[in-house]
């Protein structure tokens, strides 16, 4: 795992000391040369894991998150370039240090065998990104985005930090890879309870599971692009990867405790699936899809099934690429208007023909069109709640039917009917913005020829 | 000040502290306090004006009431023991008198109100001293009877410093305050592990001495001691603002920094004894330190605030303080978290 | 190993040339929309070959060649189900495609994007042909879906106008509350079959096969538009002409009735599903037949149609003859197609005009789609040996003889009766009487694109029947023997519309303009679905997301629970705690207090 973390840390310097022109080229060419140097962590054995040292290991679970979390890295670099022309020198290398910071912490916590480290390295990843969202995010709201953020994820993970000390005085280890077999079956005592109650909530409040999702739009919206690519694609998915790792420890008292989390996803889907549909703030609608999709793997992670395991892996990664897209397109329409509000940016189709086909395919993956690998993950899950309760159909087509509508409201509010007419003067969209959709859709198609890789360690 | 008389001063502060950590016997111990005493009071009223004044009376004033307790309690200890020796104090009421005296002498809860009113009526150095020197030598005394406090009183102390430590700092906007309110928090996590674990409490109190000289360095370079001069530092010393929001944040306790090393271990201790309710409680409250840590962090560092100012090319001249290893110690108060499996030698 | 499977692949695989061809310089040029149609024709040539061998051998083919995934016990490949349906369907589909291409190459040659219009309806013809021939329900529902997001695309073709956004989008709504019914089945067979193979599905005895049968019977209802989620075809009517004649006629529209046409091994054992099927359909049927009655634009009464004959489909699948529905669908595909393209090449002539009492008399100017939409509408009504007849009679036929539901029956012949009244009104007034246009519009249909795309959608609705009936065998074999009324019945039935609706179109002219009934209301207001069901719903839920889910919980109560309870709390309770007067006396007042309480507490009390 040093072959990966060395070399990110080393972007630092390499960030600092290139030239003035280069710092963007390096950066993002030597993390996309890092990302490719470690794809073949995605050959997983079926049920073994890479243990690589005492400390990192990676296994078919986190080998994709791992890979998504790589594959970002030079996408944040290519996105923020425009946000950040018109700083000085020095703070555009401040910010890549922070992207690499972050990406560091993000590596480790993702490979970590160690729970504690795990937990030191999930809270080591809120630093940067706060710095990120609060000093480089453009409106004054940022600053209590960046609190609601902070504080949230915090309020909501040292219970978990004690429960941790509880377990190690209780089982000995901490250790992903022998939890599974050291842990006894907890009894349902109430005691017990509550320890699931620490462990899991400090994963729901990042995911986050509705009623404590309030951090996430602020956030998301506040947060300048690159901000916002990282939470939506990989720090929410830091709560999912937790939540998988952690109910190992936490059987049988999961399957009792689960039932008023997963109404409360199931009725916060289709809530925040709703509020989707009244957003006039582009960045804010897709925050909100990001509340809905992530509901989905809270649901199926806590229905504890192959198949729900699978479908919210599948899903991670796909709304990782596929939220991370949305935004980069927000943002360009952000960087061109000025503004986040949908109706004064509406008929873009005419004036950016290839833009409108990014924007058609990033609504499309994000409403689940088969055969992308959203469909899989939402597949699955739709199929495991099904078998867990035949009923939750309803609710869970109710939420195909908004995230569809909003998906295409989005498309169609932005894309489609007539351009208004303050706008003008746009500069056209710019190769590089191109690419960066590409880069983004790319994996998502490839992914779908062979869903395999990103199905986790139960396929 | 006269440097010879500072020589003799410090001399004397540093003198009654050392004399109160190696003595064992009662007597020599409160001497030595009561020399650290008075040896600090014309250190807080380096710069004469009325606020200083009322400061160090106040300090004076506590200080001596706790050494007139911390008396009575060596002498309820004589009156049953009959020897002088810094033993394990056989009494109940010689310990919980000493506790109380010794919290008195630290700021702790229900005795922490001159901390604050102390503090900023001071000059930053002073500041420093009073914050960071002053607490060695009654924690000192507090370690080597820790085994016969009694565990509910130091718990109930440490809980309430802990709070009154963050409820108090939620609204403060000057510097000194705010970091004597922080003092008081860590004050509390430190009493809170004491009976578990003392050698946790002097980590933490070591870790808290770095942190806290370095911030107070930070803020002496910047001589800043509002929220407003800090959020004016920017274009001044671009790097140090940066190096504050580090600071802010360790100091909060944010795991990848330092701060969060002596959080971690004293929840650990905390929890390895069975006490699951009390770590938690500890950890929540002090994410109110964090709070206002982060408004700190937030007007120094984080935003430019618009309003005008004379200052704006300042960061091009080079400044005239001497701050020796400032940068060592914003390292090592910062980064020193991967240093934390080191800590196995203390056991 | 014969040349059935080869053929087939290649003239599927040829489909995507054009695609790939994309990444060429090609698709820049002008003769991209030659080429597409060209591929398409080949296409459908090639497909001829397969199907003779079927006709010939009736040998069932399933091709699995590529392995996609395997999830613990289910294997998922890409495989084809080359059988009855799908072996008639594709030349069927490439056919009328080929038509409709061609016609779009007079009807869009102005569009400045006509390559991406033609991709386009490749790309639909790819995922129709991915629907009709897969055999596993996950790629059945790749190719579902992608219709569904086709035809939004196709819809909202002129994306300029707000109109086409909406019906676009209606689309999309009304397809996925059908997709919902597709995934409830889907996950049924998984846990109940293992498996998602038809072939599978189809050889296990599943037990109370209501549920899944109900997701599908709510699958087809959003996607062939039946009464509850109708509305989109009409609205659909936004997209241009071509767009309405491949998807919402022939092609997607019938995807609903496929489906279930190939679940009817599991259908035709379950009879509380085919009587739901059966009166659905009979409901949609009249309901939709007596929308059409009033309306006034063209385009709307041949899709109201469309929505009439899609229940007639349903209806024969409620009375368990899958076979027939679906040779009902591709007789249907021709005609209904070319009616399609005789109002496009009638609206672009006019100016794209499409009200029908801005028309008449366009038999003079227009003899040739005034013949060709004459015959449509015929064969439509099922005129004795024009295409229709061969399936609409034989329906009728059959659903008389059985003994299923007399009033589903009676209401499917009510609607048998008004699609001869709504056909005789459109010829009545776009074609005969005086002209109504503005003089000044120059009509010529001599374009060959025109001309040949409608002659050879004519050809086809003249003998489709003919041929089709003659070479399939039927294999759910219709009642053969009946009573000489019964048998008239169907004709008779269709006389008497006509009749009624060539007196009543007299009688407009003649008679003194009276204020409308409500009958009348009831038709042109759409039964009034749209303001009860169609509008209120979509607003009640616009509503609640934003007066309950935004306002009153997102940013009111969970605002108020959280954060700013807390926040107002720690402001209390800071300010109670840091406000002193920083009197010494109140310190050691209170050191005197906690060191009382201390000792009293702690040392005192034994």
């Amino acid at each position: 795992m040093l072959k990966i973390i060395i070399p990110t840390a080393m972007l630092i310097p390499l960030a600092w000391l290139s030239k003035h022109s280069m710092i963007w080229i390096n950066s993002t060419v030597y993390s996309l040369l890092i990302s490719l140097l470690s794809l073949p962590l995605l050959n997983q054995f079926n049920d073994n894991s890479l243990n690589t040292s005492l400390m990192f290991f990676s296994d078919s679970l986190s080998a994709p998150l791992l890979m998504l979390t790589m594959w970002l890295l030079p996408l944040m670099l290519i996105a923020s370039q425009h946000h950040l022309s018109k700083e000085s020198l020095t703070r555009k290398k401040l910010f890549i240090t922070m992207l690499v910071l972050l990406q560091v912490f993000l590596i480790m916590t993702f490979t970590a065998t160690e729970l504690i480290m795990f937990y030191i390295l999930f809270e080591a990843t809120l630093l940067p990104t706060l710095i990120i969202i609060t000093r480089w995010g453009n409106q004054t709201e940022r600053l209590n985005a960046g609190l609601y953020f902070l504080f949230y994820t915090l309020v909501g993970s040292l219970p978990l930090l004690v429960a941790l000390m509880y377990i190690q005085n209780l089982v000995g280890s901490l250790n992903f890879l022998l939890m599974g077999y050291w842990m006894k079956p907890l009894s349902t005592t109430w005691s017990n309870v509550f320890l699931w109650l620490a462990c899991m909530m400090a994963f729901m409040v990042k995911m986050p599971l509705y009623g404590l999702h309030l951090w996430l739009p602020k956030a998301h919206v506040e947060a300048p692009i690159a901000g916002s690519m990282v939470l939506a694609a990989i720090l929410l998915k830091l709560g999912g990867y937790g939540m998988l790792r952690i109910t190992i420890a936490l059987t049988p008292v999961t399957s009792s405790m689960a039932y008023p989390f997963l109404m409360l996803s199931l009725w916060g889907m289709i809530m925040t699936s709703s509020i989707c549909l009244r957003q006039t703030d582009l960045k804010s609608l897709i925050a909100y899809s990001s509340v809905s999709h992530m509901a989905l793997v809270i649901v199926a992670v806590l229905i504890q099934t192959p198949w729900s395991y699978m479908g919210a892996t599948a899903l991670m990664i796909a709304h990782g690429l596929t939220s991370s897209m949305l935004f980069c397109l927000a943002n360009s329409n952000y960087e061109r208007i000025h503004s986040r509000t949908m109706i004064l940016a509406r008929g873009l189709q005419t004036i950016f023909p290839l833009m409108a086909a990014w924007w058609l395919l990033a609504s499309l993956t994000n409403l689940a069109l088969p055969p992308t690998i959203n469909l899989i993950g939402e597949l699955f899950v739709v199929m495991a709640t099904f078998s867990w309760s035949s009923t939750s159909i309803i609710l869970m087509g109710t939420n195909i039917v908004i995230t569809a509508l909003y998906s295409l409201y989005m498309l169609i509010t932005t894309q489609r009917g007539k351009q208004t007419h303050h706008i003008n003067n746009l500069p056209p969209s710019f190769t590089r913005e191109n690419m960066l959709m590409a880069m983004h859709l790319l994996p998502l198609l490839l992914l779908s020829i062979n869903p395999k890789i990103i199905l986790g360690p139960l396929y | 000040m006269n440097p010879f008389i500072l020589i003799m001063i410090s001399s004397t502060i540093i003198l009654g502290t050392l004399i109160v950590m190696v003595s064992s016997h009662w007597l020599l111990i409160w001497i030595g306090f009561e020399m650290n005493m008075l040896a600090v009071i014309p250190m807080l009223m380096k710069r004469f004006n009325p606020r200083a004044m009322e400061a160090s009376t106040k300090y004076f004033l506590t200080q001596a009431t706790a050494s007139m307790l911390l008396m009575l309690a060596i002498i309820i200890n004589l009156l049953y023991s009959g020897q002088w020796t810094l033993t394990n104090m056989l009494d109940p009421t010689a310990s919980t008198i000493m506790t109380l005296a010794l919290s008195m002498k630290l700021g702790l809860s229900p005795f922490h109100f001159w901390v604050p009113e102390v503090t900023q009526g001071i000059p930053l150095s002073s500041g420093l001293i009073l914050l960071t020197w002053q607490k060695l030598a009654p924690l000192s005394v507090l370690y080597q009877i820790s085994p016969s406090i009694n565990l509910d009183i130091l718990l109930t102390i440490s809980m309430l410093s802990i709070m009154v430590g963050g409820w108090g700092g939620l609204n403060q906007t000057q510097l000194r305050k705010i970091l004597a309110y922080s003092s008081i928090a860590h004050m509390g996590w430190m009493t809170a592990i004491l009976a578990y674990n003392p050698t946790m409490t002097l980590l933490n109190l070591v870790l808290y001495i770095l942190m806290t000289t370095t911030t107070f360095m930070l803020f002496m370079y910047n001589s800043s001691t509002t929220t407003l001069s800090l959020s004016h530092s920017w274009n001044k010393t671009p790097l140090i603002t940066a190096s504050i929001l580090a600071m802010m944040l360790s100091l909060g306790g944010l795991p990848p920094l330092t701060g969060f090393i002596p959080k971690w271990m004293i929840i650990q201790e905390l929890t390895k004894n069975d006490s699951i309710i009390m770590p938690t409680l500890m950890a929540i409250t002090a994410l109110l330190n964090l709070y206002f840590y982060m408004r700190l962090a937030y007007s120094t560092s984080l935003t430019m605030f618009p309003s005008t100012n004379n200052m704006k090319i300042k960061w091009q001249f080079t400044s005239t303080k001497q701050m020796p290893c400032l940068a060592p110690m914003i390292v090592i108060s910062t980064l020193a978290l991967p240093l934390a499996p080191m800590l196995s030698v203390l056991n | 190993m014969n040349m059935s499977t080869p053929s087939v692949l290649v003239s599927l695989l040829m489909l995507l040339a054009p695609i790939i061809s994309t990444t060429l310089n090609l698709h820049k040029n002008n003769s991209y929309p030659h080429y597409v149609k060209t591929t398409i024709a080949y296409a459908f040539t090639i497909s001829l070959i397969p199907m003779m061998m079927f006709i010939q051998s009736g040998q069932e083919t399933i091709l699995s060649n590529w392995h996609w995934i395997t999830i613990q016990t289910i294997k998922l490949s890409l495989s084809f189900k080359l059988d009855y349906f799908s072996m008639i369907f594709m030349p069927v589909a490439l056919f009328v495609t080929w038509s409709i291409m061609e016609f779009s190459m007079w009807y869009m040659h102005t569009d400045p994007y006509i390559n991406r219009f033609f991709k386009y309806l490749l790309m639909f013809l790819i995922t129709m042909l991915i629907l009709v021939t897969a055999n596993n329900l996950f790629q059945l529902f790749i190719g579902w879906e992608g219709v569904g997001i086709m035809s939004f695309l196709l819809i909202g073709w002129w994306y300029g106008r707000a109109d086409a956004n909406t019906a676009a989008l209606q689309a999309i709504l009304y397809n996925r509350i059908g997709d919902i019914g597709f995934l409830a089945a889907m996950a049924w067979f998984l846990f109940n079959s293992n498996t998602w193979d038809l072939q599978q599905i189809f050889s296990l005895n599943l037990n109370n096969t209501n549920f899944p049968l109900m997701g599908l019977v709510l699958a087809a209802t959003g996607k062939s538009a039946q009464f509850g989620l109708h509305p989109w075809l009409p609205s659909a009517m936004e997209g241009p002409t071509p767009v309405s004649a491949l998807l919402h006629s022939s092609t997607m529209v019938v995807a609903g009735v496929f489906l279930l046409i190939r679940f009817y091994p599991l259908i035709e054992n379950n009879y509380p599903i085919q009587s739901t099927i059966l009166c659905l359909g009979a409901i949609t049927t009249l309901f939709t037949a007596i929308c059409a009655l009033t309306q006034n634009d063209i385009k709307k009464i041949v899709a109201f149609s469309t929505s009439s004959q899609l229940g007639l489909m349903m209806v024969t699948i409620g009375i368990n003859q899958p076979h027939l529905a679906f040779l009902h669908i591709c007789t249907h595909a021709f005609f209904k197609a070319m009616l399609f393209l005789c109002s496009g090449s009638i609206i672009h002539s006019l100016n794209d005009e499409q009200d029908i009492r801005k028309m008449g008399g366009l038999f003079h100017t227009l003899p040739f789609t005034t013949t060709a939409l004459t015959v449509g509408s015929l064969a439509l009504t099922g005129m004795p040996f024009l295409t229709g007849f061969y399936s609409k009679d034989l329906i009728i036929e059959s659903a008389n003889t059985s003994y299923t539901n007399a009033w589903a029956l009676t209401i499917t012949l009510i609607a048998t009766s008004l699609t001869a009244v709504y056909s005789t009104r459109i010829i009545f007034f776009a074609l005969l009487g005086q002209p109504r246009f503005p003089t000044l519009i120059i009509i010529n249909e001599n374009n060959p694109y025109l001309m040949n795309s409608i002659k050879r959608l004519l050809i086809g609705s003249i003998f489709a029947g003919f041929l089709l009936t003659n070479n399939i065998v039927p294999m759910t074999i219709p009642q053969m023997t009946m009573p000489l009324y019964l048998k008239m019945t169907a004709l008779s039935v269709t006389i008497l519309g006509f009749t009624i609706a060539m007196d009543l179109n007299t009688a407009t002219q003649n008679l003194k303009f009276k204020r409308p009934l409500a009958p009348s209301k009831f038709s042109t207001l759409l039964g009034y679905f749209p303001t009860v069901m169609h509008r209120s719903l979509p607003l009640m839920n616009l509503i609640l997301g934003q007066k309950m889910a935004s306002l009153l919980l997102d940013l009111a109560w969970l605002e108020i629970a959280l954060p700013k309870s807390i926040s107002q709390l720690q402001m209390k309770t800071s300010t109670l705690i840091s406000s002193q007067k920083g009197q010494i006396k109140l310190y050691f007042l209170s050191f005197f207090l906690t060191l009382a309480l201390t000792l009293l507490m702690f040392n005192f009390h034994e």
